[in-house]
């Protein structure tokens, strides 16, 4: 157990954020694309290797925040998570992800030539033409559409388990990113407007609002990254479905305390508050992750138990014993 | 970065679950507390406890440790937490009192203290809240008037757990009445016997826990009881307790509620629902996230940090993951959670109390504000 940035993992921190700092942030109107410039960057620095067997994916937990934070639109979560474990050759484009039978705008599905569906038990990943997918009129920042119907031979097909998992990480890790960013500018903002002669954020209604959200991201925070590395099905869904509803939270929070201003153009809160509302929408949100993960984590209880005559034990002075060790034991 | 568990660290917290198993009677290892239920056995507990070497495992060999790393004694936490806490008052002894008097007792106080505490064989209370100072700890009006080698004690300490079998009290009182209020504080190791020293239970609606108040009337203790210089025990008080918002594992006994109430609420067929479900599995990764923030906050405690803003994040995360599991547990069972010594009603009063002991949750909040977030200092 260590909770401090080994040397590697502090150099490539230092390289993702010297990348990040070289790179403009594209700011043209019209509609949103994703950062074609800093994706082509990332990978001449080599950070899209293709992960070597005992690798974990806290690298791809640490890349695909800090390019989140920095409020950049550049698909790399499900690159790095997905792609990086899954094709032989990591795609250029993004990539779409669905489950079977959604009909819902996905991210970057109008860029996108591969198409992930995941059904009941298989993933599988088809070659679609982005130029016949469906752009959806939207405005939460991700560019969204309809992809075009997947067809013929999947390219590639996993257990569904393994694709969900990493959706889930790659999901999680960007909303930790865009809460971090959104709190940060609201913090700043706050620190230094001033109403009744004092600085907002020196009101402890405001201080009190602001500290439980830095709580959530930090919890957010720790849980992606043990379930990066641990690279397990329940704990990445449990993040997930913690990142999803922390990240409601986040967003209506953080424009209720920048009150006018947190809503114009300018001041930019929106690049990570709207981002937020998509991610925590996206893979049917924080019920779906919050059920995924109830049926990992107790699916022993649930099997076991689900056939039992409902009701037959009453809790009435119900003294329970302790559940076996192996339950919350560190897997 | 990483977040596995060396395989010592592992094999012993197999090994003290099963002594857990085998040594706390089974009426105690049930998820729902009693009345102070251990404050009578926990002597006897703890002897055995030290005997394995399992109780300051993390102390220094000079003073009955074993210098162990400060996972092993987290993990040594968590396991008697989730078990009830069988070492009752005696938590507080190994977590901070202990550590205090080895930062800044005497020789004679060392000798006379450590010995007992690493052995299991003392309980102790601690004479901090008043009736007008809980969270404004410094405001306190108990006073220690120094008459030759002695002091005399007049005051009276609340909301006091364990008083009414301890052994000593670790005691704080102004020292002088002038002056700035943090530098006005010393510490006294007291004996509870000492004539002049009054216990009263005070009745709560808690069931689970007993408070007294204590009353000091005249009570003189000697000058060697002070613990650290005359009006510099504040500093020594606020290290020692900075260990202890991440020192009640909470999490760990709130998991294993929730995996019983999940379990109940498969049994009743409830746990179909998706809500129930999303319920249950936030509150999980809330003790989960809980669980890290205090191994991150132990983890740079053990290499020597001073307090720092973690450890109010990881408190605060402790505390919403009790009331998370308890929330749940109560939406499973509803009115039957309003039976007495159920399962869910010791949960709920459990939930009820984790936001006070340890520093109020709105005080953990102001100090991250302040000291991790850096916003200006309050109005």
């Amino acid at each position: 157990m260590d909770f401090t940035l080994n040397e590697r993992q502090l150099q490539l921190r230092s390289l993702i954020r010297g990348i990040l700092a070289q790179q403009e942030r594209p700011d043209k109107a019209g509609a949103p694309v994703f950062d074609a410039a800093l994706m082509a960057a990332l990978r001449s620095k080599g950070l899209y290797r293709k992960r070597a067997p005992g690798d974990d994916l806290l690298d791809a937990a640490m890349i695909t925040e800090e390019v989140s934070q920095a409020n950049r639109l550049a698909p790399v979560g499900l690159q790095l998570f997905l792609c990086a474990a899954l094709f032989d050759q990591i795609p250029q484009e993004p990539i779409a992800i669905q489950y079977e039978g959604s009909r819902v705008p996905l991210r970057y599905a109008a860029s996108a030539s591969t198409l992930v569906i995941l059904g009941d038990v298989e993933a599988n990943a088809y070659r679609v033409d982005p130029a016949k997918a469906e752009l959806a009129p939207s405005n939460y920042v991700y560019p969204l559409a309809y992809p075009a119907p997947a067809s013929g031979k999947p390219i590639g097909t996993w257990p569904v388990a393994v694709v969900r998992r990493r959706w889930q990480l790659a999901l999680a890790a960007e909303i930790v990113g865009a809460m971090s960013a959104a709190l940060a500018q609201v913090v700043s903002y706050l620190s230094d407007r001033k109403q009744f002669g004092k600085r907002i954020g020196s009101f402890q209604a405001v201080q009190h609002r602001l500290a439980e959200l830095a709580v959530s991201v930090e919890c957010a925070r720790l849980l992606v990254h043990e379930a990066a590395w641990r690279d397990d099905d329940a704990l990445a869904a449990s993040a997930a479905c913690y990142a999803a509803t922390a990240a409601r939270q986040v967003c209506l929070d953080a424009h209720q305390l920048s009150g006018a201003r947190g809503f114009t153009l300018e001041f930019k809160l929106y690049l990570s508050t709207l981002r937020l509302q998509a991610l925590s929408l996206e893979g049917r949100g924080a019920t779906q992750h919050g059920a995924c993960a109830a049926n990992e984590h107790w699916s022993v209880a649930m099997t076991q138990l689900l056939g039992c005559e409902a009701g037959n034990q009453s809790i009435q002075g119900g003294r329970t014993r302790r559940s076996e060790p192996s339950s919350h034991s560190p897997s | 970065m990483e977040f596995a568990w060396s395989e010592d660290e592992v094999e012993f917290r197999q090994t003290l679950r099963a002594f857990i198993r085998e040594h706390v009677r089974d009426e105690d290892q049930l998820l729902v507390p009693g009345e102070d239920p251990y404050s009578d056995s926990s002597i006897e507990f703890c002897r055995k406890l030290a005997a394995k070497g399992w109780l300051v495992p993390h102390w220094p060999k000079e003073y009955g440790g074993s210098d162990a790393s400060s996972w092993i004694f987290a993990i040594t936490s968590e396991e008697l937490w989730a078990a009830g806490e069988p070492r009752g008052s005696q938590y507080m002894n190994v977590n901070w009192i202990g550590p205090a008097i080895i930062a800044a007792g005497t020789p004679e106080q060392k000798a006379q203290h450590l010995g007992r505490i690493a052995s299991g064989d003392v309980l102790w209370c601690q004479g901090f809240s008043e009736l007008d100072a809980g969270s404004d700890l410094v405001a306190m009006q108990t006073f220690a008037k120094k008459d030759g080698d002695h002091y005399v004690v007049n005051g009276q300490k609340i909301w006091t757990s364990y008083a009414s079998k301890a052994e000593y009290c670790f005691l704080l009182a102004k020292t002088r009445q002038d002056g700035d209020p943090q530098h006005s504080i010393s510490i006294f190791l007291v004996p509870m016997n000492t004539p002049g020293v009054r216990v009263e239970v005070v009745p709560t609606m808690l069931d689970i826990h007993t408070v007294h108040r204590l009353t000091f009337e005249n009570v003189r203790v000697p000058a060697s009881c002070r613990m650290g210089a005359e009006n510099a025990g504040w500093p020594i008080v606020r290290d020692a307790l900075s260990d202890e918002r991440v020192g009640t594992p909470r999490y760990a006994r709130a998991e294993e509620v929730l995996n019983r109430v999940v379990e109940i609420a498969a049994e009743r067929g409830l746990f179909a629902d998706g809500r129930l479900q999303r319920m249950a599995s936030h509150a999980s990764a809330a003790c989960r996230a809980a669980r890290l923030l205090s191994y991150q906050v132990r983890q740079s405690r053990s290499k020597g940090a001073g307090a720092g803003p973690e450890a109010y994040i990881g408190r605060v995360a402790i505390v919403r993951a009790e009331r998370e599991v308890a929330e749940f547990a109560v939406e499973v069972v509803g009115e039957e959670s309003l039976l007495g010594g159920s399962l869910v009603d010791g949960e709920f009063r459990t939930a009820m109390i984790a936001g006070l002991g340890g520093g109020s949750y709105e005080m953990q909040l102001n100090l991250i504000a302040r000291l991790w977030l850096r916003l200006p200092k309050g109005a």
